[in-house]
């Protein structure tokens, strides 16, 4: 045998390598390589499926804007609005993400308790309703109160708590001050007013964001046209920036502009001759005298102030601002003055009363109060009920109702906001998984009510709120008059609306909406079942009688601001839905941080000669202090920023966005000094070079 | 790379009407939950995010405000993207007119972002994430992009393969382009969008595009974009086209 | 034949062999669908099945391509024959509502778009002009996935569309007509 040369071995590579070209392996191994560069396994491929597009409501807000949502298989991928709703057409971003709040990273699936180190451990739900009935059983015991917060009063689940409440010895139901603050100063109970928005000539808004999330969104934006704005506000807002005219007032000066405006139009014998003591109190308001402290030249309060009597009717509202909080109960009382001397109230395109939704008949009820009226540091259980008012609603406001040992039950569906603060976590259903009712906004000349079914299947941890409330009732040994499950309860308010005979309802069919004759109750449930809605328009001759604001608050608004001050006048704000309980879904990055549409939390502005005079340059970061707390942000020199004043904004929660939660609130939240009335609009920052 | 097609010929475009856009942002929400664009990374900021369609706010007089609704312009008559690609990954569809952009085939380079004189083009700097379940919630129309690729709005053409289907399932004349709604059109709550052929007679897009209120971006380009602007306010006019003498403000 | 020659075709050969035949086998992953199946059964005369019956068209035009676990069970909610792979369908996904995971010959990525309907109602494709006599088969073949790529052994790729396209007339060519 002869031994193999080097040589061989070469040709015999040779023969391999030219082996090897003429076969495929090369040529696919490059293809195939080039094929797997291109594709990412890791990326996630959606599951397909058939389309639908199905009906829904947007419950983040009071708004309550129907939606239209499109589900691929059973899992839905779009929400917008419905124009073809009767009460349909608007919708904002945060209703876009309606269908993404269930997958949330922050959304909670089970109830939860939170240890000593403040995590959460999961509870079962058996033990979660044993802690509750426990708490409420002690309260009872101890002469304590149990207060619970409901940010969304009038449905079947706040007759639920209401009705529970009224069997305690010491039973608090309350609710926040809610974007009707100037109405419900001259509203009577059981008589609510709205403002006749499709005839008003003049929309007058002591910085209500009338233009950008305000009342019922689709009626705003169908009025628009007809309607003259003039926004008065502390900062450029969205709907100053969209009004017809924006005068920048100063913090605080709302009370004496609304006064002043009065004086005019009183002095000029444009309106009608008031009772002497409203024509002394409103004498001393001068516009010469009040615009030093309010900003803006007095004859251009002079010139407003007619063009409210020429260019009439004219509606003014205030309310606060969902980051800013409410406005004082004096500056209500104030702009609400200005309504029956301008005699708005009760004329067509002025302030009108509506009709009520009718609810079922039942046993006693703890009567309904606002937040501010409930005595301090009595309650030993606070139950936080689970739906948002899109307001932002600081922790501060809700302590101090509370004894220094109280338990926080919390029903949102998410760790966030105030449910941050609870110390057993309940979760209700997220949005579009349980039940939810629409009624009248704030502003509404017409009585509605529309429901919102179930779409999606909640997770088996989630609890409907009346369930759980019957649960706890049940475990407290608390007899409960009214029973039945949530869909009960909506099924027997249907057939209360049907019986009251009052208003139409109107029912989704696939030619769109046909006002129904209905033979039997139960057809008006399944009509409002299957996405219909109720409607009664009829509007009652509204009386009001304003009272006047405080002396004090008078005596305050004609001494005006101290001059001197170093620190800053804080102005709060937030877009309806950012600083609420429910969290910003990721993708709001795109508005918040992606863009500069809209301003987060990370940045405060001032003007540019504020700037200066504090010695700070645009983009340098800056520490932000007050009586109740510091943050940092990046300063923003904003010229449409009048000078003297700090605007930030109270959300969305930047850590939300990216799917964290935060210990600490961030931006104005962890700035503003809650007064005694739960308003934060004094609230005044020291700014400085961080 | 030229595509024959089958004789269907359209130009899809669009009116906006800035007297109506009220700054909301929908369209810029819908648009993101539309077409799979992950949430911005921590660091992303106002250039290295991803938002397919931006609105822009515009100064007017007294301290008011006007907003801009600003997405590709599918520009069909000298298409700046297409030609500077190396790895023809863009194309302008002649029976569409849709200026399509192919992730896969994309190998990032930007020389499309840089040529693009309307800034509507997008790099995704980061891995996208969708964190927790969050996935359960994506669009199975449209595929979702990996790092390193560049991406824009196409007016939701995948919206348009599905009106070309549902059309061949109705049996109806495919000669025909087929009427569809991108989603940032469909869900603007002021009705500020039209979307339409510009090419076909009767359609709304059509008639509004040749309003005298009209204008176009950066006209003097010649790029031939299809997005129309409208408003009846000259301040608002100038500010657009940035004539000079106007300020168009820029913030940071 | 000389050394040289001999020493040259003693690489060749076996390169060849194995380029040509031992690296396919080596590149491919056989994957045995979970569970088996006759469509020769199914679409006898006894059974009386046709394409449509499983493989049918939504009402938007989207083809409900693999069926789910619950079209099964609308025949074969209990065990109507005596195969192992009948109870073993019946036991594992059947009654415990589990979706059988199937595999895929021809899975496109996700950025291709491919309307059954136009190719099979307009164009009057044959379900066989694509998937081949795979619905006369009497069992399911083992998936051969490339284990570079992750695709499917013998799948469709784009050149063989536009070859269609460009042949027919008919169809798009362009890249949005086909990708998203």
């Amino acid at each position: 045998m002869t031994s193999i040369t080097r040589r061989q071995v070469l040709y015999g590579l040779g023969g391999g390598v030219a082996g090897t070209i003429l076969s495929p392996l090369p040529w696919k191994v490059l293809d195939d390589v080039a094929i797997w560069t291109q594709h990412r396994h890791t990326l996630p491929v959606p599951r397909r499926g058939e389309t639908t597009l199905r009906p829904a409501t947007c419950t983040l807000c009071p708004g309550g804007c129907p939606m239209r949502v499109r589900f691929v298989g059973d899992r839905p991928i779009f929400a917008m609005g419905d124009p073809s709703h009767p009460m349909g057409g608007g919708a904002c971003p945060f209703g876009l993400t309606l269908h993404q709040l269930a997958h949330h990273p922050l959304r909670l699936a089970t109830p939860a308790r939170r240890g000593a180190d403040g995590v959460p451990m999961p509870l079962e739900l058996g033990a979660a309703v044993a802690f509750v009935a426990g708490a409420l059983k002690e309260a009872a015991r101890t002469g304590r109160g149990v207060l619970v917060l409901d940010q969304r009063p009038g449905r079947v689940v706040s007759r639920a708590y209401r009705e529970l409440l009224a069997c305690l010895p010491r039973g608090e139901y309350a609710t926040p001050e809610d974007e009707g603050g100037t109405l419900a100063t001259l509203a009577r109970p059981g008589q609510p007013l709205g403002i006749d928005l499709e005839r008003t000539g003049t929309l007058l808004s002591f910085g209500a964001p009338v233009l950008a999330g305000w009342g019922r969104p689709g009626r705003m934006l169908a009025a628009r046209r007809g309607l003259r704005v003039v926004q008065l506000d502390t900062w450029r807002s969205p709907s100053a920036a969209l009004a017809d005219e924006w005068l920048p007032i100063r913090p605080g000066s709302e009370g004496a502009v609304a006064l002043a405006l009065a004086h005019v139009v009183v002095s000029e014998g444009l309106v009608e001759a008031p009772a002497p003591e409203v024509r002394r109190l409103i004498a001393r308001f001068h516009p010469a005298r009040v615009a030093p402290s309010a900003g803006v030249e007095a004859q251009r309060l002079a010139a407003l102030a007619r063009s409210l009597v020429s260019s009439g009717p004219t509606a003014a509202v205030g309310g606060g601002d969902p980051g800013g909080g409410p406005l004082a109960p004096d500056d209500e009382r104030a702009i609400a003055l200005l309504d029956v001397l301008l005699g708005s109230v009760g004329k067509p395109g002025g302030i009108v009363a509506r009709g009520t939704v009718p609810e079922e008949s039942c046993g006693s009820l703890a009567p309904e109060r606002q937040l501010r009226e409930v005595p301090d540091g009595g309650a030993g259980l606070l139950i936080l009920d689970a739906v948002d008012s899109g307001r932002a609603l600081p922790w501060a406001a809700v302590e101090r109702k509370l004894a220094p040992d109280a338990l926080v039950v919390s029903l949102s569906p998410f760790a966030s906001g105030l449910a941050r603060r609870a110390h057993v976590q309940v979760p209700a259903p997220a949005p579009l998984e349980g039940w939810d009712e629409v009624l009248p906004t704030a502003d509404a000349t017409a009585a509605s009510y529309w429901i919102g079914a179930p779409l999606v299947p909640p997770p088996p941890g989630a609890t409907d709120p009346v369930e759980l409330l019957r649960q706890v009732a049940a475990a407290a040994g608390i007899a409960a008059s009214a029973t039945g499950s949530h869909e009960d309860l909506l099924r027997r308010r249907a057939e209360a609306i049907h019986a009251s005979g009052r208003g139409r309802v109107l029912a989704r069919t696939e030619d769109g909406f046909r006002e129904q004759k209905l033979p039997d109750a139960s057809a008006a449930w399944r009509a409002l079942r299957n996405g219909g809605c109720w409607i009664d328009d009829a509007v009652t001759p509204a009386h009001a009688v304003a009272t006047a604001p405080s002396a004090e608050a008078v005596e305050g608004w004609l001494r005006g601001e101290a001059a001197g001050r170093d620190d800053l006048p804080l102005v709060a704000f937030a877009a309806r839905g950012a600083s609420g309980g429910t969290p910003a879904c990721p993708v709001l990055t795109k508005l918040y941080q992606e863009t500069e549409l809209r301003c987060s939390v990370a940045s405060v502005a001032v003007s540019p000669l504020t700037a200066r005079e504090h010695g700070l340059r645009d983009g340098s970061r800056v520490r932000l202090e007050s009586a109740a707390g510091a943050v940092t942000a990046t300063l923003r020199c904003d010229p449409t920023l009048p000078p003297g004043r700090a605007a930030l904004a109270t959300g969305p929660d930047p850590a939300a966005l990216h799917g964290k939660a935060t210990a600490v609130p961030q931006g104005a939240l962890a700035l503003i000094v809650v007064g005694p009335d739960l308003t934060w609009r004094g609230t005044r920052v020291a700014i400085r070079e961080a | 790379m030229r595509s024959p097609e089958t004789g269907v010929r359209a130009r899809y475009g669009m009116v906006v009407d800035l007297d109506r856009c009220d700054g909301c942002g929908v369209c810029v929400v819908a648009c993101a939950v539309e077409n799979n664009v992950p949430a911005g990374h921590e660091r992303a900021t106002e250039r290295t995010g991803i938002a397919w369609l931006r609105v822009q706010r515009l100064e007017g007089p007294a301290g008011s405000a006007a907003f801009l609704p600003l997405m590709c312009q599918q520009c069909d008559a000298r298409t700046p993207c297409a030609s500077v690609c190396p790895q023809n990954a863009v194309q302008v569809d002649a029976s569409s007119g849709i200026v399509g952009q192919v992730p896969a085939r994309c190998l990032g380079c930007r020389y499309c972002m840089a040529a693009c004189p309307y800034q509507a083009r997008f790099f995704n700097w980061w891995d996208p994430e969708w964190p927790g379940t969050l996935v359960e919630t994506l669009n199975p129309a449209v595929s979702t992009r990996t790092r390193g690729v560049v991406e824009k709005c196409s007016f939701c053409s995948h919206r348009l393969q599905a009106a070309r289907a549902r059309q061949a399932a109705d049996g109806a004349d495919r000669s025909k382009p087929p009427e569809y709604t991108p989603a940032c059109v469909e869900a603007c709550p002021a009705g500020a969008l039209v979307f339409g052929d510009l090419e076909d007679p009767g359609s709304e897009a059509a008639r509004l595009s040749r309003s005298p209120d009209c204008f176009q971006l950066l006209e003097r380009l010649g790029t031939g974009s299809k997005v129309f602007y409208r408003t009846r306010r000259p301040w608002l006019r100038n500010a657009a086209l940035g004539a000079p003498g106007t300020e168009r403000r820029h913030d940071a | 034949m000389t050394r040289p020659l001999a020493a040259f075709l003693a690489g060749l050969v076996p390169a060849l062999a194995f380029g040509w035949l031992g690296f396919p086998r080596l590149l491919h992953v056989a994957a045995e669908q979970p569970l088996q199946f006759s469509h020769q059964v199914h679409t006898s005369e006894a059974t009386g099945l046709g394409c449509d019956d499983c493989h049918g068209f939504r009402s938007d035009g989207e083809l409900a391509g693999i069926p789910s676990a619950a079209s099964c069970a609308g025949c074969h909610a209990e065990p109507i024959g005596d195969s192992t792979e009948e109870r073993r369908l019946v036991e594992e996904f059947v009654a415990p509502c589990r979706e059988i995971p199937w595999l895929a010959y021809s899975r496109q990525p996700d950025h291709v778009y491919f309307p059954h309907f136009a190719h099979v109602t307009s164009a009057g494709l044959a379900c066989e002009d694509c998937h081949g006599p795979h619905g006369a088969s009497a069992s399911l073949a083992a998936v051969e996935i490339d284990r570079i790529t992750g695709y499917a052994r013998g799948q469709i790729r784009m050149g063989e569309c536009e070859e269609c396209h460009r042949e027919s007339g008919r169809g798009t060519l362009a890249c949005i007509g086909c990708h998203r």
